[in-house]
């Protein structure tokens, strides 16, 4: 077993945009990406709004067919496997989402939602998928009493409990996060965050974790993979990406984020420009119409993804 | 302090249905004096936004101003007629929102749209409004302002619309900006961008500004003053340094113990435990209590003042 938990490369996904009116086209929301989990590591995919980072999420998880590319899990390609052949696997890799009331039913009380798993696919008997799913509540910090409530009767930190409760209740080797902290209030944000985490010392469950906040994806990372119009520009350790960024996205992405001190002495780079439509995008490097430092190369030629020290890569002709 | 431009004092807003009143602004003091930031903070369903509707005069059907007083420039906007607030509104004192889209029309031109808002407010000439229209938009970062002006309010990314809201607010010469998270819906590149011009117009215009925004990080880059908000009342409040420095509620000492940073060891984050309480159901108690690490059992015989401890620095705890 010696394979990655995850390992992906060379993704593609194309969205047929346009119709009657418009010229049909497409846009390459995902656009060649390579990722990699290991086993009880946490990687986080940052990047701004439209960028690919959900799609990429969702071609993992098998909720959306991919266009080209493979994903193997535990070394085994599942990129293009049936629903039926897929089965046991889901039991594998579960998904958390930004609203949890959305991937509730507001007609089943708590308890029976995290049960019904453990029921149906756990094999488990009714009764003792119950008790389970109140000794899962109480690990994810909610009373065993809970389990009689309805979702409506939660707060929205209380709602992202419920669901990882969920998740984690067939024992996942993986979960796909996707911006699951982003609705909620930092205190409540924070209890979120320690929670993962000590689920993931707990239990050896890796995360990829989607989010648009770097500071979070900073505190719950071991690598980051930096995401710009469909592919990863960046990626690295915690620390070498957030401490030694390499890309001019990255630095300027990075030194974007107010910190909340005075006197901070972070220099900020502010962009020109607007981000360029993923159905139109730049020649050359994707980044060349905002980047400080672009010259016609830039136009031109598209930069490789290169190795710029151990296990750090970014893809800029000029690193 | 100079002469305060705003001045809220005792404001109280409550919301009523048939079967229930809430009321979810208790007792809000502050002031805004002249070229200053006061920055309004605290997490979802606190107020701030009401706080703000109240000032404006634009509160829903069911909400009110209950008590209290709201001076602007030395006059009380509480018990003024639609008519006299709107012409304040827009001329003294305008708003941008988080999503531009609820208060831009769709099926208007920005063109037609900003020139409108400049007659009715300057009563200018429709080429005299249309040249402080482009005056404005360039300000703003769009150097060919024509091409602005034709375009559709949907056709233009979020940033863009931020900013054009951002240019009718300003074409008014409002003496007081109220910002409700102008940048939350934007991406940190964009919030940098929209961040770096309204701090740009707050220096040319010298105009004041109150702030509201959840993130403490964009407090630390725009405010000169915080008022901490908790489940309708004010908590702390303090010049931008102090609050950051040497926050004395419990309450503002969790909330940037929760907050994960750039810089600095990744350290394990220290939350506040529980949850907010449902708006308008409060104990006669100090509510934040049930959260508080360093609650007594005096916290919850009373509910706390809102004490000063000098140098302009408020806090409601009995411990501080
Ligand atoms: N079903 C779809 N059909 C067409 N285009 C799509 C579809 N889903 C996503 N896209 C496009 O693909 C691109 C990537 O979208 P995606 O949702 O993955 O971005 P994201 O990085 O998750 O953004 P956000 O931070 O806003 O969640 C966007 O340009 C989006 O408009
Ligand atoms: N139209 C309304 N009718 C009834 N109650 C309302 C209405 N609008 C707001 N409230 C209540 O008033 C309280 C304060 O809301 P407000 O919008 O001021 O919060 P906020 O601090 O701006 O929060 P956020 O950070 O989520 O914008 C909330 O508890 C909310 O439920
Ligand atoms: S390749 Fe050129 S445009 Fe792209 S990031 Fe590097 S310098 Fe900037
Ligand atoms: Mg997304
Ligand atoms: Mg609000």
């Amino acid at each position: 077993m010696n394979a990655p938990l995850l390992e992906v490369k060379g993704l593609h996904k194309h969205f047929a945009v346009g119709g009657q009116w418009k010229k049909k086209g497409v846009v390459k929301a995902v656009n060649g990406v390579d990722l990699t989990v290991g086993r009880g590591e946490t990687v986080g995919i940052v990047g701004e709004s439209g960028c690919g980072k959900s799609t990429v999420g969702r071609l993992i998880l098998r909720l959306l067919d991919l266009t080209e590319g493979e994903i193997r899990f535990e070394g085994m390609d599942i990129s293009r496997l049936s629903a039926s052949r897929m089965r046991p696997i889901r039991k594998q890799m579960q998904c958390v989402f930004q609203d949890p009331y959305a991937s509730l039913n507001p007609r089943m009380t708590v308890g029976a939602a995290i049960a019904e798993p453990l029921f149906l696919q756990g094999g488990l008997s009714r009764k003792e998928a119950t008790l389970r799913a109140e000794r899962l509540l109480d690990t994810v910090g909610l009373h065993a009493q809970a389990s009689r409530l309805y979702p409506h009767e939660f707060s929205g930190g209380q709602r992202q409990r419920i669901a990882i409760a969920r998740a984690i209740a067939l024992g996942p080797k993986l979960i796909v996060a996707d911006e699951p902290v982003s609705a909620l209030d930092v205190s409540i944000q924070a209890q979120i965050v320690n929670l993962l985490g000590d689920l993931k010392e707990k239990t050896q469950v890796s995360y990829l974790f989607i989010s648009h906040n770097l500071s979070v994806v900073r505190h719950i990372s071991d690598r980051v993979a930096v995401m710009y119009l469909g592919r990863i520009v960046e990626s690295g350790t915690r620390d070498q990406l957030f401490d030694n960024p390499k890309h001019p996205y990255t630095q300027a992405l990075l030194s974007s984020v107010p910190e909340p001190e005075v006197d901070s002495r972070r220099e900020r780079i502010v962009l020109s420009g607007e981000v360029p439509n993923a159905a139109n995008p730049p020649s050359g490097c994707p980044f060349h119409p905002r980047c400080p430092h672009a010259t016609s190369r830039c136009r031109d030629e598209e930069p490789a993804f290169t190795e710029v020290e151990s296990g750090h890569y970014a893809s800029c002709h000029f690193i | 302090m100079s002469q305060a431009i705003l001045s809220v004092k005792a404001l109280k807003t409550v919301f009523r249905d048939r079967k229930s009143e809430r009321t979810v602004v208790d007792g809000i003091d502050f002031e805004i004096g002249s070229n200053e930031v006061v920055a309004l903070v605290g997490e979802s369903g606190c107020g701030k936004s009401i706080t703000s509707l109240s000032i404006m005069g634009l509160l829903p059907r069911s909400g009110e101003v209950a008590d209290g007083e709201i001076r602007f420039r030395g006059q009380n906007l509480v018990g003024l007629s639609k008519k006299e607030i709107s012409r304040l509104r827009g001329n003294k004192m305008a708003m941008i929102f988080q999503e531009p889209m609820t208060s831009l029309n769709p099926v208007l031109t920005i063109g037609t749209q900003m020139t409108e808002g400049v007659r009715r407010h300057l009563g200018v000439s429709k080429e005299e409004a249309a040249k402080v229209a482009d005056d404005w938009l360039r300000r703003v970062g769009f150097p060919e302002p024509a091409r602005i002006r034709r375009e559709y309010p949907h056709r233009l990314s979020g940033g863009m619309r931020q900013r054009v809201m951002l240019a009718m607010a300003m074409a008014c010469k409002p003496e007081l900006l109220i910002a409700d998270e102008p940048t939350t819906a934007l991406d940190v590149t964009i919030q940098a961008q929209v961040l770096d011009l309204i701090r740009q117009l707050i220096a040319e215009t010298r105009m004041s500004v109150l702030f509201i925004t959840h993130d403490l990080g964009v407090v630390a880059e725009m405010a000169t003053r915080v008022v901490v908000m908790y489940a309708g009342q004010i908590v702390e409040t303090a010049d931008v340094r102090t609050l950051f420095t040497s926050p004395r509620h419990p309450y503002t000492k969790g909330l940037l113990a929760s907050t994960p940073r750039m810089t600095g060891t990744a350290r394990k984050l220290v939350p506040i435990p529980g949850s907010v309480p449902p708006a308008g159901q409060y104990a006669a108690s100090c509510r934040f209590a049930d959260r508080c690490p360093q609650a007594r059992p005096e916290c919850r015989e009373q509910v706390p003042e809102l004490r000063d401890a000098g140098g302009g620095h408020q806090v409601r705890c009995i411990l501080a």
